[in-house]
């Protein structure tokens, strides 16, 4: 059991937007990124507990907060697409490559392996498109496709953790950890960032305080919406017994806190159950997609089989997530370790995205909300553009010298390709970024620079971007 | 570095500095200077990019020791020793050129002033050579010994005073013209009453982790004798509820979890035997064992008593840790438990690199991996208590066992053998069925040629293992399977539109291949074309070639028989070599086809640190590791679920043994070499010959230290540890005992006393407190807690109450009551509020020691939490929402945080209806509700929640609440009746799920025997009981 008093060990630094106060990190590792707003920050820290209840705006770690200069990007709905997405297939043609089919690549070990489809150009930009992305070409204008990414180590678990963190190795908090520590959440009954399945290295807070970590929810259609989150489902008493237990526990709770000086974490733990009460009802809401018209429904989750696509229903949560103002979605979809089969296997993958992305975007443009959502597509590193030596139909190997991502909304300049990669689409060469540039970009487009965005820990300043990290300044609107 | 100017002549300078660095050796106070100034200095604003160690070396310099200062960078040297003025370092951190360093943040004067002077001295440097010569203990206050007791400070006010705790506490406050709160004996009858009661309910909380009755309430505030609070702690420390207490908080510093970690590569993780330590912890807490003794048996049990007892449970101190397949991880685990849980010293820092703020070396580390090293870890422990021999339970229960382990392993024979027997006899059916799904197949035209196929093939039910794809599970069928790939590859070949990966094979350019295989190809005239064709060769090849020696395996229970193929990368010949010298057997490729694909192995190996297993033979160990990985793969078969059983019946048998998870000493130990940025270096590496003998931490060992002369130095470390002269163990004993009665400690990192954890709030007091726990003095001995608790909450200090007049400016002095102006209000922790939840329903189990119990699922268990069963790698949502240390590491202080989950636990969760059902049930309860006078009733609930009886405004409140419910109570009740039944039904699906799962390692570790809490409205008096317990009153001491 610890005190409720705050140390004065720095937490917070002087580098943080809206100069939050300091507070110990250890005060308060919350292990769950469960909502939490309206509370005091000065009942969480011990410190200056009279303005607890000085003003009604929500206080606390998850109130919303100024980024360093404005910015359109208000949240984040992140695709990523586990696996490594092959680039010259995607989103970077390379005819060359397809000259050489088959043949030597000089200055590549192995033979080329051209990719077998077509690219297109599509909208005003007149960017080509490969055939797999049919509805996501439609939306070519709305993106800014990066082909200069690079990845340190291709190993899926390893890249991962850094397309995450920013490190493959230790333990660092997640981009969705530092942009609710940075901008707090909107919503203060749902968690300021959810994840929709994936690892938990995907939304660790690490040195964060706790109530940062993604709440991850396995949505599965198969479940009853009340068992994604534990005891979420006020079964013995309806809402409005509830609300009179309420009630009634806040006088008993008035007359307690009175004799004990209005400790302020005593009024915190009160407001906790307001928020518990109200999540009852705001996160099943917000996870039931069968409040969504039919229609809504289709254009989400319909394959070209007319087979349900769970990807699409992920995207529609998000949706509905970044509507209820939750800060960072991510949404992991799979099948791009194409190894072999390469036509079949980037095919079933990209199909596996194409609608529901495109439907995304559509949906949030269509609400108004693709001005402040920033989406970003793309996966831990790329693929060779020879290929793989295997027997049967080949595929492509991991390749960490080249890899690509595409974002929309949210400040982003639409219908633009940034950097180049050589003639074969196995390294990139012009305009190089790394995933600090990556880290720094998506934090410039929520209104962060991203070497004043920083935590103490351990008595140093961490920053999501290390000690480096340029913005790539082409995407940006 | 951006280039400066005039590169010659600094590289003249660079050459003159040369020429300076083996001058005069250091004195005492130049190095005593390095360490306290500049060390920190350049760990904090340079090594961040300037360090080889790190692996960041901008500019090309790095700035981990004396050499590398004096070669500089690209631009050349960065010091001038003796010449501050004309060093360039000296340039840079003034930022007076193009170089302006640390980039971003100016140095402080001082800093720079502190460089300067050092630069003037010559820039003396201890850590170039020998990174492992002695250095001058730092100016730390924690790492200075203790030799007496520090003189009591003179207070004002010496009425206050009632311990020699007190005047350390009073000082600080008259400084700052601070008044401490009020004692429990002051003010008014009903204050004092108040007080008294907060007080008791404080005690038995900290003491026992359970709350007080009504009427030990009673008699307390009726007890007006000065002696009335020692009678309480006294009682409290005899109650033995406390080791259950204070065991639990030891568990957070020892990493306690029931199972290893996340089944690795699906190897069975639990602990059967991880609850004899929690036992153990109780007991010897119970019995005030001295902390020397506590800590000497947690390292050394097994040195201590020559023949296993109840002592050696102790020893799973080291044992109870994170797994791992590296034992490296393992050492390091254990490593920084010893460092961060005894010494509060984070020893793992200096894994890679010296460390950056204490003096521990990464000699000093590598010191200790030698003492882990030469430590192993038996299979199975000895009986340590338990297992009456002679008893028929015991006797049953050792016949099951060996029953079950005989069946798991013939299990595994068997469909090993069914299996492999099968696969000869229907090869090329399987081999075209694995042809076809080797492929991605995602669409639903693939999906339904697939299912075509399998009809065509005639697979079915008996096929099981090929259809799921588990047939082979240590390897992917394809072109690198040292039996299958060439056969793969052939067929795949007029896929591919070529046969090039065939014939690299046949040529050897692709190697790896089973010699037996590539013989049989060479032999074929005629190759096929068609993957039909090449499924008949297979099924030929298994007959002419593989038949005849099918009958004469390889005796399969022979334990050393770990003819293990590695597959998927294909075999280089050193391993072909390595495998036969292994393994004794001349003709490896015929031993590999007979079991194949099935290895017959063991099914039950060795998990780690086993006896077999000598760190110093790499080669073995990876063959060891081989077979483990293997095994661990077998775990795909229903084998597994039966070699999980095991565990599970040692878990749960009630006749079973107590065995140690203990630890035993190489008989040759050995010692390590330094790991060069913490890498093991390769045995050909000459980093790999330079040995560190193992000892304790140089930097706090007398001169003319010793290294460890017996056996792996375990004991000799623990001495080390244990030991007056040793300045760190004292402290963070007594740290922490402060910590967990006060709710803050008085440095408030308990398991970090290091040079970074800042000061003490009372540094006088805690080292008074850490010799006064050292002392053997009348009635107390050396090292005994008890003693010191009551020390400790006799005093004013920590009598005082929580509530003060002067909050609002004290608030503003000291917001975190470093000073302890007023005792601290807290929040239960987890265990503590559930055991009185539990306690208010009558309900809680009392009983001690024994196996763990789940303590998140229905049907509930009763039992304390301390019983709980801990899954490190699954701590169950309910513990970590209520801030549960996490147990992979060493974590003494726990959090306390609110979130709304807290909220909905007490809101919906059945375990707390079942526990407001309860309270009703109370026989106090029910008398008054026979009474039919609900006044009555309200004053009964209230005494079992709170412990106190309502006022009359809470009566009214309480009454009116209820009349309230009970007017809309039939409304309510048809309300939730569908969602009632349905959530109903939902139990008992899972409950019925869980009984009856198959798959052991799903299934939950331990499930408790009881009924489900009954799936019915609440009445309007447990609704009124719930709202009482969503109070503060019910979670918070003051």
């Amino acid at each position: 059991m610890s005190s409720t008093s705050s140390s004065n060990q720095r937490g917070f630094c002087s580098g943080h937007p809206d100069s939050f106060p300091s507070f110990s990190r250890r005060e308060f590792l919350a292990r769950n990124g469960i909502g939490f707003g309206g509370l005091s920050l000065a009942a969480l820290f011990g410190i200056n507990p009279f303005d607890a209840f000085a003003d009604e705006k929500p206080r606390g770690p998850l109130a919303p907060r100024k980024a360093h200069f404005p910015a359109k990007a208000k949240a984040v709905i992140q695709i990523y697409a586990s696996g490594a997405p092959s680039t010259v297939d995607t989103w970077d043609p390379k005819p060359l490559l397809n000259q050489y089919d088959g043949k030597k690549i000089p200055g590549y070990g192995g033979l080329a392996l051209g990719s077998p489809f077509k690219f297109s150009k599509q909208g005003q930009s007149g960017i080509e498109v490969s055939e797999i992305f049919p509805e996501l070409g439609k939306m070519v204008d709305h993106l800014a496709i990066i082909r200069s990414l690079t990845a340190e180590i291709p190993d899926h678990k390893i890249a991962t953790k850094a397309l995450m963190t920013g490190s493959g190795i230790l333990n660092k908090p997640s981009v969705g950890s530092w942009t609710v520590y940075g901008l707090g959440s909107e919503n203060q009954n749902l968690p300021g960032f959810v994840t929709l399945g994936g690892d938990n290295s995907n939304r660790q807070s690490a040195f964060l305080p706790g109530i940062y970590q993604g709440c991850n929810v396995n949505y599965d259609p198969r479940l009853p919406l009340t068992e994604i989150i534990n005891n979420i489902s006020n079964v013995f008493s309806p809402a409005e017994r509830q609300r009179h237990q309420l009630d009634f526990a806040r006088e008993l709770n008035e007359m307690h806190a009175a004799q004990l000086q209005r400790d302020a974490q005593l009024e915190t733990r009160i407001q906790s159950f307001e928020i518990a009460f109200n999540m009852q009802r705001e996160a099943l809401d917000a996870f039931d997609v069968t409040k969504e018209p039919q229609a809504m429904r289709d254009r989400y989750e319909l394959l070209p089989n007319r087979q349900r696509n769970p990807n699409g229903t992920k995207m529609l949560i998000a949706r509905r997530l970044v509507e209820r103002g939750v800060r960072f979605v991510q949404v992991t979809t799979g099948g791009w370790d194409t190894h072999f089969d390469l036509e079949k296997a980037v095919r079933g993958a990209a199909t596996n995205t194409d609608r529901a992305a495109a439907a995304l975007i559509t949906d949030l443009k269509e609400r108004g909300l693709l001005d402040s959502t920033l989406v970003i597509w793309g996966g831990e590193f790329g693929r060779t553009p020879t290929a793989q030596a295997t027997t049967g139909v080949p595929g492509r190997d991991h390749n960490g010298k080249s890899m690509m991502a595409w974002m929309a909304g949210g400040g982003v300049k639409g219908g633009t390709v940034v950097g180049e990669t050589d003639d074969f689409g196995g390294r990139s060469v012009e305009k190089v970024a790394d995933i600090h540039d990556l880290h720094a970009t998506i934090l410039a487009l929520l209104g962060f620079d991203h070497e004043r965005l920083t935590y103490n820990y351990n008595g140093r300043d961490f920053r999501l971007t290390d000690v480096s990290g340029k913005v790539i300044k082409d995407v940006i609107a | 570095m951006k280039p400066i100017p005039f590169v010659s002549l600094i590289a003249t300078l660079a050459f003159a500095s040369f020429a300076r660095a083996d001058e005069a050796k250091p004195t005492a106070g130049q190095l005593a200077f390095f360490e306290n100034k500049i060390r920190p200095l350049l760990a904090e604003h340079c090594l961040e990019c300037h360090s080889a160690a790190k692996g960041k070396t901008k500019g090309g310099l790095s700035m981990d020791n004396g050499g590398d200062m004096r070669r500089g960078g690209e631009n050349g040297a960065i010091l001038k020793p003796g010449n501050p003025t004309d060093s360039p370092m000296i340039a840079a951190v003034e930022w007076r050129g193009d170089t302006q360093m640390p980039p971003k943040k100016h140095l402080s004067a001082e800093q720079i002033v502190a460089l300067k002077q050092w630069i003037s001295m010559g820039a003396p440097d201890p850590r170039e050579k020998n990174v492992s010569a002695v250095r001058p203990v730092l100016d730390h206050w924690s790492f200075k010994p203790i030799t007496a007791a520090p003189p009591m400070p003179a207070v004002k006010d010496r009425s206050w005073v009632k311990s020699v705790i007190d005047p350390f506490v009073l000082a600080k406050l008259e400084a700052k013209n601070m008044q401490p709160a009020a004692q429990p004996e002051t003010g008014t009858p009903d204050e004092v009453r108040r007080k008294k009661e907060a007080l008791l309910r404080r005690a038995y909380f900290d003491l026992i982790g359970l709350p007080p009755s009504p009427e030990q309430i009673r008699a307390f505030v009726a007890d007006a004798s000065p002696r009335a609070f020692e009678k309480v702690v006294d009682e409290l420390l005899r109650n033995p509820h406390y080791g259950e207490r204070w065991a639990r908080h030891w568990m957070d510093t020892a990493r306690y979890s029931d199972t290893g970690g996340v089944p690795e590569r699906g190897f069975d993780q639990r602990f059967p035997y991880a609850w004899g330590y929690r036992d153990w912890l109780i007991k010897v807490l119970n019995d005030d064992m001295p902390y020397d003794q506590f800590i000497l048996h947690q390292l050394a049990a097994d040195q201590i008593a020559s023949k296993p007892d109840m002592n050696w449970a102790a020893l799973a101190f080291i044992t109870i840790g994170q797994s791992s397949s590296n034992p490296d991880e393992i050492i390091n685990e254990r490593i920084d438990s010893v460092g961060r849980g005894l010494l509060g010293l984070t020893l793992a820092c200096a894994r890679c690199h010296d460390h950056k703020f204490d003096p521990v070396t990464q000699a000093d580390y590598y010191a200790l991996h030698g003492v882990f090293r030469s430590t192993t870890q038996p299979t199975e422990g000895p009986v340590i208590w338990g297992g009456n021999t002679a008893s028929r339970e015991y006797q049953a229960y050792e016949g099951k066992l060996r029953e079950l382990q005989d069946h798991a392993w013939a299990a595994y024979l068997h469909i090993a053998k069914r299996e492999n027997a099968r696969m000869r006899a229907k090869a090329s059916v399987y081999f075209q069925w694995a042809i076809a799904t080797s492929k991605n197949f995602e669409t639903d035209a693939d999906r339904k040629a697939l299912e075509a196929l399998k009809v065509k093939l005639g697979l079915a039910g008996d096929d099981s293992y090929w259809l799921r794809g588990e047939f082979a599970p240590n390897f992917k069928f394809n072109g690198r399977d040292p039996i299958f790939g060439p056969f793969v590859a052939l067929a795949e070949s007029s896929a591919a539109g070529n046969r090039k990966y065939f014939d690299e094979i046949m040529s050897g350019k692709r190697k790896g291949y089973n010699p037996v295989v590539l013989d049989f190809f060479k032999k074929q005239k005629t190759l096929p074309a068609s993957v039909e064709g090449t499924a008949e060769l297979f099924a030929r090849f298994w007959q002419e070639t593989v038949a005849p020696i099918a009958g004469k395996p390889v005796d399969p229970k022979r334990q050393d028989f770990v003819a293990e193929i590695k597959t998927g990368g294909g075999m280089t010949t050193k391993i072909w070599e390595l495998r036969e010298k292994v393994v004794g057997h001349r003709d490896l490729p015929l031993m590999e086809l007979a079991v194949y694909p099935y290895r017959l192995i063991a099914p039950e190996l060795p998990m780690r640190g086993n006896t077999h297993c000598k760190p110093d033979d790499s080669i073995e160990l990876k063959l060891l590791e081989e077979c483990r990985g293997h095994d661990a793969r077998g775990s795909e078969l229903e084998t597994v679920g039966r070699v999980n059983g095991i565990n599970m019946f040692k878990l749960t048998n009630p006749a079973r043994p107590m065995r140690g998870m203990v630890v035993e000493d190489l008989p040759q130990p050995l010692d390590s070499p330094i790991y060069p940025r913490g890498n093991k270096p390769l045995s050909s590496d000459p980093a790999a010959k330079r040995l560190v003998p193992r000892r304790y931490l140089e930097a706090f060992s007398p001169a003319g230290a010793k290294p460890f002369t017996h056996g792996s130095g375990r004991l000799e470390l623990a001495q080390a540890i244990a030991s007056k002269s040793n300045p760190l163990t004292a402290r963070v004993a007594v740290n922490r005992a402060w910590m967990q009665l006060f709710g803050e400690g008085l440095i408030r990192t308990p398991d970090d006393l290091g040079s970074r954890a800042g000061a003490p709030s009372h540094p006088e007091l805690l080292d008074y407190l850490a010799w006064w726990f050292m002392q053997d003095m009348p009635g107390k001995c050396a090292w005994t807690m008890k003693p010191l608790h009551k020390l400790i909450m006799l005093s004013a200090a920590y009598q005082q109450s929580a509530l003060t007049p002067h909050l609002a400016e004290y608030q503003k002095i000291d917001p975190g009551n470093f000073l302890l102006w007023r005792a601290n209000i807290r929040r239960l922790d987890f265990e503590a509020f559930r055991d009185s939840m539990l306690t208010m329903a009558g309900a809680l189990d009392t009983s001690r020691y024994g196996p763990p119990v789940n303590l998140v699922s229905e049907p509930y268990s009763h039992r304390r939490s301390i019983y709980g069963y801990i899954d490190r790698a699954n701590v169950p949502e309910l513990l970590t929402q209520f801030d549960f240390a996490n147990p992979t590491e060493p974590n003494t202080r726990r959090t306390s945080t609110i979130v709304p989950q807290q909220s909905l636990f007490l809101m919906n969760s059945p375990f707390t209806i079942g526990i407001v059902r309860r309270i009703m049930e109370r026989a106090e309860v029910k008398v008054a509700l026979a009474s039919k006078r609900d006044d009555a009733v309200i004053r009964a609930v209230y005494q079992v929640v709170f412990q106190r009886t309502p006022n009359a405004l809470e009566q009214a409140k309480a009454a009116t609440f209820l009349r309230i419910e009970t007017a809309r109570q039939s409304d309510f009740e048809k309300q939730q009746r569908t969602l009632l039944a349905k959530a109903e039904q939902r139990a008992k699906e899972l409950l019925d799920k869980e009984k009856h799962a198959s798959d052991i390692a799903a299934k939950a570790a331990v499930t408790n025997e009881g009924t489900l809490v009954e799936r019915t409205a609440l009445t309007p008096w447990e609704t009124l009981v719930q709202a009482l317990l969503f109070s503060n009153e019910a979670a918070y001491l003051n």
